[in-house]
């Protein structure tokens, strides 16, 4: 005896209907909350803003990449990918043809196409004409006002993860600190400086940075020999090499550098809670 | 007692040393060299992150120049470089498919998959050479076709991925940074192995100077050992680039300066140590400049050596013109096949316009879609016919069927001039941007023809100065994407040849553009039909040669222009779609010229269609997609193609 029932004609017929169902059930769902607008989000920082809120998208750019960069808020299931965060796909798009796009400025492009499926709210992403936490906070505000909802939330949930980062750079008063990202060739790292969101949060929350500021977008690749060099303590989202001479420098005590979460550093205000209770670990443990 | 002048680089790279390391560490640094106190931070740098960079450098530098000196021997060519055989497009994919897929790999293993991408470019270059029957023609040329076609596929891999691509950006600009001694510990032994070796290369590269035919007489196959000496090499260099990074040029530079330097045909050694110098020379500038300007080894190389390789193609000596690659067979009668190339061409808008994928799978659909294909087609449409007509200019001009925009380097100088003009305006309107594109198409096509013209357009040099401006094109696009340039992602996005921004007044104003073009070439008709014919003949048979070369350069200059601008990168367009119109008509220029101009059109439009429903929703670039098909379908019929 096998444990599955012999295949009948209508057992089969079954079987391909209920294959259907998962496909059919969305537009079913979709009817019932029409309320909630049906959006889509072209940038990995409005992703992530939009699920942080807790409202969902039908569609995304650069899935792959979110996953790699973002990875938290995870992304649920069925959403849609765009395709390159530079061109989303317009006729995936057309056929979707959600009640709205949130899309970022930059992507408007001289013809601002986008417009012609849909109205499109643009939003400013890029910290090049203003900080990028003050433009995190706006996308949280703008985008839950687009999905109805408050981003209460989020905001406040930031502001108590950066006042624990003030406190504790207050009470430990460290000395300047590098804030980096090794690159995977074990030779180069990223150091974010002001401009960027793990420079701003520090400075806004009193600390020192080893780096002097750059402007934006606030990250330069530097060798290992010159991050060393000065001397400053590491705090490094993400793992930490393992050569030679930076295991030795380590071993010897001469110099802190301890390993952090890792965190996108161009994110929204999610990315900048997870950064900045990331540093305040950082901050007790140099 | 001159011979000793090859230690001079050298020598003042250790001079820059150890001003560098006496800044850094005052008074201590000899010490430090030899040992460093564990606590001691600065001393530790220069004992584990300095010295070993000197020393890698040198290693790198040794074993680069050698590589050159024998492929130089082998291909009996002065410009012929290790990156000829496609080596460094194989690693970086390699290096790119890596870092993309395994981003936890340790970096010790790093060097491994590129190692190993370099080999397998290696020997798919050799495979299609072996194919023809190996010449030094055969071998550049397929190496030119595997590291065009390697090239655009990371290109759309690099255009998708670039905010995690850094560390291969850096790879890529020749960053010398070392961590310790790993990596002079793996050079060691195969640079070792490698001066080992090279005394026994000496006779078979004696005989194989003598040409083929000497070759022959003197009972050497010099097929086999042109492979046997050019994988030798080739494998050296390739593991330099993978466990350091891209340095183009060194081994063209390295025999050149040796010779400078001691006034008569260095020999091996010799070259390897003053290519040693050289390296360590140029990491070193690049180390005291680094507070100014942070430019990376590798980009500085490359910048001196193109300028240096386009130099040195007047001083070589070449064989004429070798007809190699009209191989399409001609048709005994030809028929005109105008019409049903335009039935065709007709066939593949429809196709286009209303055949595409959706959320659900494939649709044949609807009028819903024109709005957003119509520009589309139409623009790529508008780049492969400019790219088809430049490429027919370009083979009557130079009488050889391997000229073309993309092998000669005129996509990639046109390329160069956008970017400038991006990066020193900071963006910039149409206008400027079709200017400065026009200005470097035509400066890369004057160039290329002035030193082709030298060496009577033959196809080994018109391919290797293409390879040089290609080269210097992309030494200035990985400077920009290692420093973290904030208008890098946006050059990529435009040199990716996408028709997703085209606007319909562009693609028509392109097309009119184009169409005119190939009204007033048809009107040189009599030119094009003599130039082919070359200089001599030409002049006797009463053709104004300056006047007429000049205009058909302008000419096809700014067909290139026109099509860079819109899709990018050509993609072979220019090379295929003219040999498609040999194969279907008269050799006349006035059936050639809208043969090709329409093939051109024809292909480019199925890339576009191609990109933008394969990997659906995500859009391969339409120039890339062409690259990637051109490269397939060259690749086959090279294969093809009888001894």
């Amino acid at each position: 005896m096998t444990p599955f029932p012999p295949l009948t004609r209508r057992g089969a017929l079954a079987l391909g209907v209920s294959a259907l169902l998962p496909a059919l059930a969305p537009r079913g769902a979709r009817a019932q909350d029409a309320r909630a607008p049906r959006f889509v989000t072209s940038e990995l920082i409005l992703t992530e803003t939009a699920l942080a809120l807790g409202i969902s998208p039908l569609a995304a750019g650069n899935l792959p990449l979110y996953r790699r960069l973002v990875g938290v808020p995870a992304l649920p299931d069925g959403l849609h990918d765009l395709g390159p965060l530079n061109e989303p796909n317009m006729e995936l798009l057309v056929h979707l043809a959600p009640d709205l796009i949130i899309a970022a400025d930059w992507q408007r492009g001289p013809q601002a196409a986008l417009e012609r499926i849909a109205p499109v709210l643009w939003l400013e992403t890029m910290p090049f004409s203003r900080p990028g936490l003050e433009i995190a906070t706006d996308l949280a505000r703008k985008i839950a006002e687009a999905g109805q909802i408050s981003a209460d939330d989020l905001v406040t949930g930031f502001d108590r993860a950066r006042n624990r980062l003030s406190r504790a750079i207050a009470s430990r008063n460290p000395p300047p600190v590098l804030l980096a990202r090794f690159l995977e060739d074990g030779r180069h790292a990223l150091v974010f400086t002001e401009g960027s969101l793990p420079g701003d949060l520090l400075a806004g929350a009193g600390g020192r940075n080893a780096l002097p500021g750059s402007g934006p977008p606030g990250a330069l690749p530097l060798g290992l020999s010159e991050i060393l060099a000065t001397g400053a303590p590491i705090l490094a989202t993400g793992p930490l090499p393992q050569g030679a001479l930076f295991t030795r420098v380590i071993e010897s005590g001469a110099l802190r550098a301890i390993p952090l979460p890792p965190v996108f550093p161009a994110g929204g205000l999610a990315s900048a809670t997870r950064l900045a209770d990331a540093l305040t670990t950082g901050i007790g443990l140099i | 007692m001159r011979a000793l002048l090859i230690l001079l680089p050298g020598l003042a790279a250790l001079v820059l040393f150890a001003l560098n390391a006496g800044t850094a560490l005052p008074g201590r640094w000899p010490a430090a060299i030899l040992w460093a106190d564990p606590g001691d931070i600065p001393a530790l740098i220069l004992h584990l992150s300095a010295v070993p960079r000197l020393v890698t450098a040198a290693l790198a530098g040794a074993a680069l120049a050698l590589a050159g000196a024998l492929l130089q021997r082998v291909f009996r060519n002065p410009i012929a470089e290790p990156a000829t055989l496609g080596i460094t497009a194989g690693a970086q994919c390699a290096l790119t498919l890596t870092l993309l897929n395994a981003p936890g790999l340790a970096p010790a293993w790093l060097p491994l998959p590129a190692f190993a991408g370099a080999l397998a470019a290696l020997a798919l270059a050799l495979a299609l050479a072996a194919l023809q029957g190996v010449s030094s023609l055969t071998l550049i040329l397929s190496g030119l076709v595997v590291t065009t076609s390697l090239g655009g596929l990371n290109a759309v891999l690099t255009l998708f991925h670039h905010e995690v691509l850094q560390s291969l950006f850096l790879w890529q600009a020749g960053a010398l940074e070392q961590e310790g001694w790993t990596s002079a510990a793996r050079l060691a032994p195969a640079l070792a192995l490698a001066l080992m070796l090279a005394p026994f290369a000496r006779r078979p590269l004696e005989v194989l100077a003598l040409g083929d035919q000497g070759a022959r007489v003197l009972g050497l196959a010099p097929g086999g050992w042109r492979v046997i000496l050019a994988t030798a090499a080739v494998s050296l260099a390739a593991l330099v680039t993978a466990l350091t990074g891209v340095f183009a040029f060194l081994g063209i530079i390295a025999p050149l300066v040796a010779r400078a330097l001691t006034g008569r045909t260095p020999g091996t050694g010799a070259i390897a140590v003053t290519g040693a110098g050289i390296l360590m020379l140029a990491d070193q500038l690049v180390q005291l400049l680094r507070p100014w300007i942070p430019v990376q080894t590798g980009t500085l190389l490359a910048l001196i050596g193109a300028v240096l390789m386009i130099a040195l193609l007047r001083k070589s000596s070449q064989p004429a013109p070798e007809h190699l690659l009209p191989a399409l067979p001609r048709r005994a009668r030809p028929v005109p096949r105008l019409s049903l190339l335009l039935l065709g061409l007709l066939a593949l808008f429809a196709v286009a316009l209303a055949i595409g994928r959706g959320p659900e799978g494939w649709d044949i659909s609807p009028l819903a879609m024109f709005d957003w294909r119509v520009p589309r087609v139409a623009g790529a449409a508008a780049a492969g016919a400019a790219f088809g007509l430049a490429g027919c200019l370009m083979q009557r001009l130079t009488g050889n069927p391997l000229a073309s925009p993309e092998l000669l380097g005129i996509s990639g100088a046109a390329a160069l001039g956008l970017v400038l003009a991006v990066v020193m305006t900071g963006g910039g309107g149409r206008g400027l941007l079709y200017g400065a594109t026009s200005l470097g198409a035509l400066a890369g096509l004057v160039l290329i023809l002035a030193a082709g013209a030298r060496l009577r357009f033959s196809s080994e040099g018109l391919l290797l100065a293409g390879l040089a401006v290609s080269m210097l094109l992309s030494a200035v696009l990985a400077m920009l994407l290692a420093s973290g340039h904030p208008r890098a992602g946006q050059l990529m996005t435009w040199l990716s040849g996408s028709t997703y921004r085209i606007a319909l007044s562009d693609a028509v104003i392109a097309l009119s553009v184009t169409a005119a073009l190939l009204g007033l070439a048809l009107l040189l008709r009599r030119w094009l039909d003599l130039l082919p014919l070359g200089p001599n003949a030409a002049r006797l048979l009463g053709l104004p040669l300056t006047r007429a070369r000049a205009s058909v350069v302008v000419l096809a200059a700014l067909a290139t222009a026109v099509g860079t601008i819109l899709t990018g990168p050509p993609g072979f367009i220019g090379l295929i779609a003219p040999a498609i119109a040999r194969f279907c008509g008269p050799p006349r220029a006035s059936a050639q010229l809208p043969l090709a101009t329409i093939s051109g059109a024809a292909l480019m439009v199925l890339a576009d269609w191609l990109g933008r429903n394969l990997a659906f929703p995500w859009q391969i670039p339409a120039g890339m997609m062409a690259l990637l098909c051109g490269g397939v379908f060259l690749m086959i019929f090279l294969a093809r193609r009888p001894a």
